[in-house]
This record gives C-alpha cells, sequence and structure tokens, in this order.
C-alpha cells in the first residue's frame, strides 16, 4: 500500500487538535511548583469539563457531606494527578466519537483502552514509579492509532484483521498490519501524537508498545510498562487466567520491569473488577 | 469478502512443522487418518471433534445453525455442505466411519455457541450448543469436553493424530468481523 502514516493522519480533517486544556494540565502537573488553583484555572477554560468535574467530585464516591461549588475545590478533593486522568479520558473520548467504524465498536476500544490504562498505572504503582508521565493515559491512548487506520482504510484493516487470524492465533494484529500496510497502528499512533505535540514520553508509549526494546534508552520504563500493560489488557478482556491467551510479552521489558506471569494474572483480574465499575461512573 | 462453504477446504504445507495445515470455515467439515493440524475460527457458530484414539482419525465440523436445513433443493445443490447441526453431525460421522473409524469408540469435545453481543444476536449461540449436546445424548455419545458459551469467539486447532484441540479465546476486535462473517455467509430467510 502506498500510503505513510503521516499521510493517513493527515487525511483525517477533525483530528487536526488534541483538547489544549489537557495537555495544559499535564504540562503544569511536570511543574513541581504547581497548585491546584492553577489546575482549577486551566480547567476553567473549559466549561463543559468544570461541569463534569464538579459532578464527580460531588458524587457519593468522593463527597465529604459538603458541596463542592469550585473547580479548583473540586481539584482539590479528586486529586490533581486523578483529575489529570479523567480530563484525558474525556478528552479522547470525545475527539474520537466521530470515529465509529464496522471493525469495532468504540465501545469495545474503549473498553480495551481502559483496561490497559488501569493495567499501567497499577503497575506503576507497584513498581513506584516517580516519573511525570501519567501511565493510565499512555495506557489509555496506546491505540489511537487504530482508530484512525479502521475509519480510513476499512477494507485493508479488515484484510489485515483477517491475517492475523487466519495465519496466526489472532493475537497479534499489528503483524496483519505490517503485511497489508507495510506498517501498523502503532506508527500511525505516534503520528499523531506529533501532531498534537504531545510529550515525547506519551508519544514513544504509542509508538513503541508492540516493540518495547526499541525505544529511547531514558523511556524504557514506561515503554515496557505499557507493553505489559497492553498484554494484561487482553487477559482482562478475555476473563483468561492463562498467560499464553495474551499477546507475547518480550521477555526484556518484563524482566526491565521485575515482574512475574503470576503478577500480570492478578493485575489483570484487578483492571477488569475496576474497570467494569468504572464505566457505570462514566457513562 | 465472505468465503462460500462450496469451495474446497484450504490446505496447505506448513514448512517449520512439516504437518499440513487445513482451514475449514461455516458450513464444512473435515475428517483425515494422517496428521494434520485443522483450524476453524467460531463465533456463534459451534464446532464437533470427533476423534478415534485407536485408529489415529479425527474430524471436525462447523455448523451454524441448530436443527435440520429446511430446504431439499438447498441440500441437494450443495453436497457436502452443511450449514445446519443435523447434517454437519451425520455427515461427520458419516465421513470418519469411511475413514475406518470406529464410531462407537469416538472421544467427542465441542466448542463455540459464543454470545457475540451483535444486533443480530438472537441466542443462536446457545441454541447450537443445545443442538449439539441433544444430538450426541440421543446418539448414545458422551461429551469429554466442551468449551461453550461466553462472550468470546474463538480459534480451535485439532491435531487430528494426538486428538489435541488448542483452543485460543479472541478479542473483540475480531468479535463484529466474526459476528458479520456468520451473518452475512448464509442467511436463510433470502433463499
Amino acid at each position: 500500500m502506498k500510503i505513510t502514516p503521516d499521510e493517513m493522519v493527515a487525511s483525517v480533517s477533525n483530528l487536526t487538535t488534541f483538547p489544549a486544556v489537557a495537555l495544559r494540565i499535564d504540562r503544569a502537573l511536570a511543574d513541581e511548583n504547581f497548585t491546584v488553583d492553577d489546575i482549577g484555572d486551566i480547567l476553567e477554560t473549559d466549561p463543559a469539563l468544570s461541569v463534569k468535574l464538579l459532578k464527580i467530585a460531588n458524587s457519593a464516591y468522593y463527597s465529604r457531606g459538603v458541596e463542592v461549588d469550585s473547580v479548583s475545590r473540586a481539584a482539590s478533593v479528586i486529586g490533581s494527578r486523578k483529575v489529570r486522568d479523567i480530563v484525558f479520558t474525556q478528552c479522547a473520548t470525545d475527539t474520537f466519537k466521530s470515529f465509529p467504524n464496522d471493525l469495532q465498536s468504540l465501545d469495545d476500544f474503549w473498553n480495551h483502552s481502559l483496561y490497559c490504562a488501569v493495567a499501567a498505572q497499577e503497575i506503576a504503582k507497584q513498581l513506584r514509579y516517580g516519573g511525570d508521565l501519567s501511565l493510565y493515559t499512555a495506557g489509555l491512548l496506546h491505540d489511537i492509532g487504530q482508530l484512525v487506520m479502521f475509519t480510513q482504510y476499512p477494507d485493508e484493516s479488515r484484510r489485515a484483521l483477517e491475517i492475523s487470524i487466519n495465519q496466526t492465533d489472532g493475537t497479534s494484529p499489528h503483524l496483519g498490519e505490517i503485511e497489508v500496510f507495510g506498517f501498523d497502528h502503532t506508527a500511525v499512533g505516534a503520528s499523531l501524537a506529533r501532531q498534537w505535540n504531545f510529550p515525547r514520553a506519551l508519544s514513544e508509549c504509542i509508538e513503541f508498545h508492540h516493540a518495547p526494546g526499541a525505544c529511547s534508552a531514558e523511556l524504557a520504563t514506561e515503554v515496557a510498562i505499557v507493553h505489559v500493560a497492553n498484554s494484561t489488557a487482553v487477559l482482562a478482556e478475555l476473563a483468561s487466567e492463562e498467560i499464553e491467551d495474551a499477546p507475547e510479552i518480550d521477555p526484556a521489558a518484563l524482566g526491565l520491569l521485575g515482574l512475574d506471569t503470576e503478577t500480570i494474572v492478578e493485575i489483570a483480574a484487578k483492571a477488569r473488577a475496576e474497570v467494569d465499575e468504572m464505566v457505570g461512573v462514566f457513562n | 469478502m465472505v468465503e462460500p462453504a462450496s469451495r474446497p477446504v484450504e490446505k496447505s504445507l506448513d514448512s517449520a512443522t512439516g504437518l499440513y495445515r487445513v482451514r475449514i470455515i461455516s458450513g464444512q467439515y473435515y475428517a483425515c487418518s494422517a496428521n494434520e493440524l485443522v483450524s476453524t475460527v467460531l463465533g456463534s457458530c459451534v464446532s464437533a471433534v470427533f476423534w478415534d484414539a485407536e485408529k489415529g482419525i479425527g474430524g471436525i465440523n462447523h455448523f451454524m445453525h441448530p436443527g435440520s436445513c429446511p430446504s431439499d433443493r438447498m441440500r441437494a445443490n450443495t453436497p457436502g455442505v452443511a450449514y445446519y447441526g443435523q447434517e454437519a453431525m451425520s455427515e461427520l460421522l458419516e465421513r470418519m466411519k469411511s475413514l475406518g473409524a470406529d464410531c462407537g469408540n469416538l472421544t467427542i469435545k465441542l466448542f463455540g455457541g459464543a454470545s457475540l453481543r451483535s444486533e443480530k444476536d438472537d441466542g443462536i449461540g446457545a441454541k447450537n450448543s443445545e443442538f449439539a449436546k441433544k444430538f450426541l445424548s440421543q446418539k448414545g455419545y458422551t461429551v469429554a469436553a466442551a468449551d461453550l458459551g461466553g462472550p468470546f469467539p474463538r480459534k480451535i486447532v485439532l491435531n487430528t493424530e494426538t486428538g489435541k484441540v488448542m483452543v485460543k479465546r479472541l478479542r473483540s476486535i475480531q468479535r463484529q468481523q466474526i459476528a458479520a462473517q456468520e451473518i452475512s455467509v448464509f442467511d436463510p430467510s433470502k433463499r
């Protein structure tokens, strides 16, 4: 196929920007002097998001009996990092809501993405990861290239899926994509991430989640987490405790994180329970 | 895009293992006495795997509908094609017999019958599973193992020499495609 990932992304007219509010919050959190008021100020530029966060802060889960009526108060009740995760989730689902395709429902797409987000976050927590990247966000957005691919080139994408089922065991659709397009959804996602000025750590997690050995040395941990979280998410989706049901995990990535397969199975079960609960809240 | 069951089963030599790989689709069935790897992808369809351990003969079918084919004309026009459980089961048993299998001594396993949650899902997966179980018990067979139901499509691979069946659950990313194929490959209301 004679098209590049950049051309594929450029052919989509309604994807030119990612909501600025999400990236501004991400930058603010990376600044060690940030305050919840800074977060509140940024959020207030987006009325729909402000309303959403107020609602969440006043929900049974967070409420302490006192009504929360300002956005910065809401940020303090929910927690700034959690706010960032909520904002990215909302912005991403909004951005792609006009991307229905016949190959995968958006519900199924976001379900896998949420499993991956929660699994990545849990792995980061277990490793006591202290960097700036939200592994939740990286997990959430790791497959965005697939939505562009499926929407813009449905017939070719269908062929790629067929190849992955008929010629292999179906766990690695990206290999079928490479056969049909010459590249896979990670390259499309990376192109989109560049166009959207995503921070480099986030871009590399998207670009290398199927090839963790190929990323920059200083981002090896982040990329390995998303790589492992992707396989964990498949286990969660299939409600399986057999590691063989998941896409193969790069042993080097697993070694780098110091995780064993037993822990991954446990995290998968945890992600499954958490996301099933969360999906209720978001709908 | 959709493949008709009347085409011959797909067969190719796998250079890595030196074994023949066979792929069957809904409406097809296959049996052999050589060492081969037979695969099929199941959504709401059901596959029965028959295996005669003593003779080393294995067989598999892949049907879409419970009951038997309502149209005599269709059955006559497409010999060797079995979209309905009744024909898929009986014809596979006949094929096994013709290869020399002892049909009183079969190990039987059932797979598929998923509920794919597509709009047109009317519980067909469960009906196919029920049909297979009922058919077999009426003939006096016991089912040695079954992996039926649930929301996942499956890919199964039968090794006809050892009788072993590898089952791989498939992700939602493949679900819609498999559901669409199962619906469009054969719609009895349009014949």
